[in-house]
Parts: C-alpha cells; sequence; structure tokens
C-alpha cells in the first residue's frame, strides 16, 4: 500500500524575536522533511532544512531589505518524476504564518 | 466463512466435516502431543522461562537502503562512491551517520551498529528478508519458520494476544516470489503471525479481524462456537492424527475476537495526538506506536514492515531507474530518512519512558546494502556482500560498532557478519539460552532455534 497523507494538514506557529525565528510543535506532524522558505522584498531566496533537532532559524544574509520566513512540509503525493528527476505531484506546502522583519 | 487473523473460521452454513478438517489441518506440522510433553519434561521448555523472555521489535526496512547513503558512509571516497550525503558526528565519538538522521546521532549511544553484514546468495530482496527473518537459506520443501513464529511455538502466548504480530500487514511483490520469510513455514498454522492488514494511520482505522460481521449476534456467535466443539469432539473420537495446530488456531481465534485486552491493545485511537505526532501521523510511525502499545499488552514479537512492496511507490529502492523503481536521492531526503528518523526516536524514547526498553530489543534490519558505485542514473542497485543493520534495547550494548567495511564500503574486513548470528542476538537478547532451548525441526526431530552464535560483543 502506498502512503496516503490526506489527513488533516499538519500546522505550526512561527514566532520572531529579532531576526531569529522559533517554530511551534508540529500539529498533525506527518514526519517528513521541514525546510524554511525564506523571501526578501518579495522574491526567492532561500530554502533551508530545517531538521526536527532544532527549532530555530536565523537568516544569515544581513544586507538591506524586506525578509518573510514561513516553514513548509514535503507532501507525497505519489513517487512520479519527470525527467529532469523532480517530483511532479508530490511538492513541499507551507504549514506556518509567515514571520516578517525588515533591515 | 468468519476471517480471525489468519484463521478461516468456518460458519454455520456450509461448513462440511471435510471442509473443516481441511481449513483446519492446513500447513499442520507440529509435535505430537506426547512429543511435546517429553521435551517439557526434560525442561527444554521450562514453564518459568516464558515469563523472563523478553520481547522483540523487528522494523524491517523493505527495499533495503544503501549503507552508504545511511549508517556506513564514507566521505573521503571518491565522489561515484561516497553520494550526496554527508556524515554528521553523534553523541558516541568517532561514530557518524548521515546527516539526515540527526535525533537518531543524539542517541547512538544506546544503538549497536553492526556495519559487516553480508550474504552470499543472491541479491533479490526475498532472499535477503528470509535469511534476515528466519535466518535460513530458503528450502521449499521445509520452508522456515518467521522469529515470531519461533518464539510462539517454544514460549506461546502471554496473555489473549498472539505471540508474533506484523504490521501494518504482509509483504507483497518485491519481485522475486511469494516467500517472504514472515510465515509459520513448517511449524504449522497455530503459529501463523497475525497481519493486522490495516494502516494505522487512517482515520477510520480499525481491525477488521476483530470485529464479529455485522448482523451476527452473540447467540449465533455462540451457536457457531458449539458447532465448532461439536464437530471437534466427533474428529477427536474418530480421527488419529494430531490436530494441536488447528485446535490451537481456532481457539486463539475466538481468543481474539472476545477478548476485551485484545481491544483495548489495539485501540490506537486512544492516545493523545501529541504522541502520535511525535510518531508522524504516516503508516510507519503509527505502526512503530501500534508496536509499543502491542509489546505493552503482551505481545512477545512484533515486527514492523517498513513499505510491502517496492513498485511504484517512495520506498528504500533506489534504482533511479526512470519506470517503477525509480526512487531516488531525493526520496531518501524529504520522504524516507525523515519519517525513520522521526519515527524510530519517538519509539526508542517511548519505550524507555515507559520502563520497556530494558525489556525489549529493538532491531532495525534490511536485505541487503546497495552497489557501492552510483549508477549511471544517480541510484544504488542490489548489493548482499555489504551492509548495516542495528539493535538497541534490553542488554544490548549501545555505542558501539560491531565490525567495518573497507574504504568503498564493498566488503567487510573486520568481523563479518552474516544474518543468522543476528537472529541468534536477537534471540540472545530476548533472554533465550540457545544451548538449551530446542525446537521442533521440519522432521520433527527437536533442533536449535538457530544454527549460529550471537555476536557477543554486542552484550552487557
Amino acid at each position: 500500500m502506498d502512503q496516503k497523507y490526506d489527513g488533516p494538514a499538519p500546522m505550526a506557529e512561527l514566532t520572531l524575536r529579532g531576526r531569529r525565528v522559533t517554530r511551534s510543535t508540529v500539529v498533525n506532524d506527518w514526519g517528513l522533511q521541514l525546510r524554511w522558505l525564506v523571501t526578501k522584498d518579495g522574491k526567492p531566496a532561500a530554502t533551508v532544512p530545517a531538521p526536527r533537532s532544532g527549532d530555530t532559524y536565523e537568516h544569515p544574509d544581513a544586507t538591506p531589505g524586506t525578509y518573510e520566513i514561513t516553514l513548509q512540509t514535503w507532501r507525497y503525493v505519489n513517487y512520479a518524476k519527470g525527467a529532469d528527476g523532480e517530483f511532479t505531484a508530490s511538492k513541499f506546502i507551507p504549514i506556518s504564518n509567515a514571520v516578517r522583519y525588515t533591515i | 466463512m468468519l476471517n480471525v487473523g489468519n484463521v478461516r473460521v468456518p460458519v454455520c452454513h456450509g461448513a462440511t466435516r471435510r471442509s473443516f478438517l481441511t481449513a483446519g489441518s492446513a500447513g499442520l506440522a507440529g509435535l505430537a502431543l506426547p512429543d511435546l510433553f517429553r521435551l517439557e519434561a526434560h525442561g527444554q521448555v521450562a514453564e518459568t522461562s516464558r515469563s523472563q523472555i523478553k520481547n522483540c521489535i523487528t522494523i524491517f526496512l523493505v527495499g533495503s537502503p544503501g549503507h552508504l547513503d545511511t549508517w556506513d558512509m564514507k566521505p573521503d571516497a571518491p565522489d561515484t562512491v561516497r553520494g550526496k550525503f554527508k556524515p554528521i558526528q553523534t553523541n558516541v565519538n568517532g561514530v557518524r551517520i548521515c546527516e539526515h538522521f540527526p535525533l537518531m546521532a543524539r542517541m547512538m549511544d544506546k544503538v549497536a551498529l553492526i556495519r559487516s553484514l553480508h550474504h552470499k546468495t543472491g541479491a533479490t530482496h526475498e532472499n535477503g528478508q528470509r535469511w534476515m527473518m528466519t535466518g535460513h537459506d530458503f528450502n521449499p520443501d521445509a520452508v522456515k519458520p518467521h522469529a515470531g513464529s519461533v518464539v510462539s511455538r517454544v514460549f506461546g502466548p502471554k496473555g489473549d494476544l498472539p505471540p508474533n504480530v506484523i504490521l501494518p500487514g504482509p509483504i507483497g511483490n518485491t519481485g522475486a516470489g511469494p516467500f517472504h520469510g514472515q510465515t509459520a513455514g513448517y511449524l504449522g498454522s497455530a503459529h501463523e503471525p497475525f497481519f493486522l492488514n490495516a494502516d494505522p494511520s487512517r482515520r477510520d482505522f480499525k481491525v477488521g479481524d476483530l470485529e464479529v460481521p455485522t448482523g451476527d449476534s452473540a447467540t449465533r456467535f455462540d451457536n457457531r462456537r458449539r458447532l465448532l466443539d461439536q464437530i471437534d469432539e466427533l474428529q477427536r473420537r474418530t480421527e488419529t492424527r494430531t490436530t494441536t495446530a488447528h485446535d490451537a488456531s481456532y481457539e486463539r481465534a475466538f481468543r481474539l475476537l472476545t477478548s476485551s485486552a485484545a481491544k483495548q491493545a489495539f485501540a490506537i485511537n486512544s492516545e493523545t495526538d501529541a504522541v502520535r505526532d511525535r510518531y508522524g501521523r504516516n503508516t510507519f510511525g503509527q505502526s512503530c506506536l501500534m508496536a509499543r502499545r502491542l509489546v505493552e499488552s503482551g505481545v512477545r514479537y512484533v515486527t514492523v514492515n517498513h513499505f510491502d512492496t517496492v513498485f511504484n511507490l517512495s520506498c528504500w529502492d533506489m534504482h533511479a531507474d526512470g519506470g517503477g523503481l525509480n526512487n531516488t536521492y531525493l526520496d531518501y531526503e524529504r520522504h524516507l530518512c525523515p519519517q525513520f528518523d522521526w519515527a524510530f526516536t519517538a519509539l526508542i524514547e517511548d519505550l524507555q519512558q515507559r520502563g520497556l526498553l530494558e525489556n525489549t530489543v529493538v532491531a532495525v534490519l534490511s536485505e541487503m546494502g546497495r552497489t557501492p558505485q552510483v549508477n549511471g542514473r544517480g541510484g544504488r542497485d542490489h548489493y548482499p556482500p555489504a551492509w548495516t543493520n542495528f539493535l538497541c534495547g534490553a542488554n544490548i550494548r549501545g555505542g558501539q560498532v560491531v565490525g567495518a567495511t573497507d574504504k568503498t564500503g564493498s566488503r567487510p574486513v573486520d568481523s563479518p557478519v552474516e544474518p543468522p548470528q543476528v537472529l541468534a542476538s536477537i534471540y540472545k537478547g530476548m533472554g533465550i539460552d540457545l544451548d538449551a532451548t530446542m525446537m521442533p525441526g521440519p522432521g520433527d526431530r527437536p533442533i536449535r532455534l538457530v544454527e549460529a552464535e550471537p555476536i557477543h560483543q554486542l552484550f552487557r
């Protein structure tokens, strides 16, 4: 049987202190890879693995701009991949509020 | 027919004596009762030892993780060998494992890695499954029993629950035939594993085999039981062949259906959301949680199959073939490693907090390793000459590495270990004296549980 991830979506709460983001425990945790999505001035800037061994993240880029950070989880739908080797249906999805700061 | 676990219980209509006997005696090869009593009289199945035997939870990683990408990394090897992942330091000095197991890295003081496993038979999933779960090579004339069935045969159940349970279900198609080492084999139907045959992560999860069919009243159920008892009595008076196995099968089936303890053991919905989240809301994570519940409730041997096939789904079998076996490093990074890390560490922490870890061997096993050279598609293929599995719990001494492979992970160069030795170590960890405990062989002659010595270095 292939695994189905169609129950309640995972959720986490992010809080910001300075440039340091802290996440809450993930509720309805699928147990798949977590990552931070960082945008700068509205454009994607970085995706950074968020291992469960820690719950905080501080983005190293301190150049001026408006930064927004959210937490994502991998959502597995099936294992299908395109010619480039990337998944076609499975993808990362947001599971938190967004936090913002401006440098 | 009424299905209870793996036992088909005939119902009132259509149950002939012939069909009843056929259903009940299928797979029989147990000892005659007088032989069993003789063994017990010689202390080979001592009553006191049954209560002292510890539990076992085996996690079977169907499809087989690449050892070079998980627990035996070679960061100094050429890039065609070392792969994409990097090792990280663990809480055991000098022991490093894959970066995608950060939680496991914090508890390696509890884990004994065996890095020098190998076998010399063909590179199929099934060969490895049979080796690791029965301790034997395959013989279709005398199919060897799953280790849990051995424990069931020698020590019996602790209560109403079956002594040997496999979650969430049997291994299906892994490419080379139906024998996966997860049956009672020649030991007979009384010692078949109980397969959950349900996904404990589903919101509508229930164990169908524990439900009396809709519409059946307690009266009809009791009537069937009385009818079966009458047929059984007739059989005993008219037949000479031993029917111990089928009697035990039906007795087990009825106990399961009527036992509140059994129903409670499988009631995973009674766990808090926080606990269920900690194991991971997926089939594997919830199966690990179920395994904890079952050993807590008296099941001696639980096996969790991480996947039931290798085809057309994300699993450890990373051939990267572009077709039905198209698993790659992305599957490991995003899905498999995080899922395993989260669930395995949850299980160990949970067992420890409940005081169960000292009485439970936890074994993480797989079929083989994967080729040291990354193939032309960015994957790795089957490789029995070297791989890594690990044990923890009970009196296993954690924080150690048994054996080693060469610079490219191609072959053991220190303390080579064969699969029967791992099984012998599991039995020893359970407190079984392999020199003093016998079981019936294929021809009823008593034999050792496994023809191998435990890895003595593993134990305190």
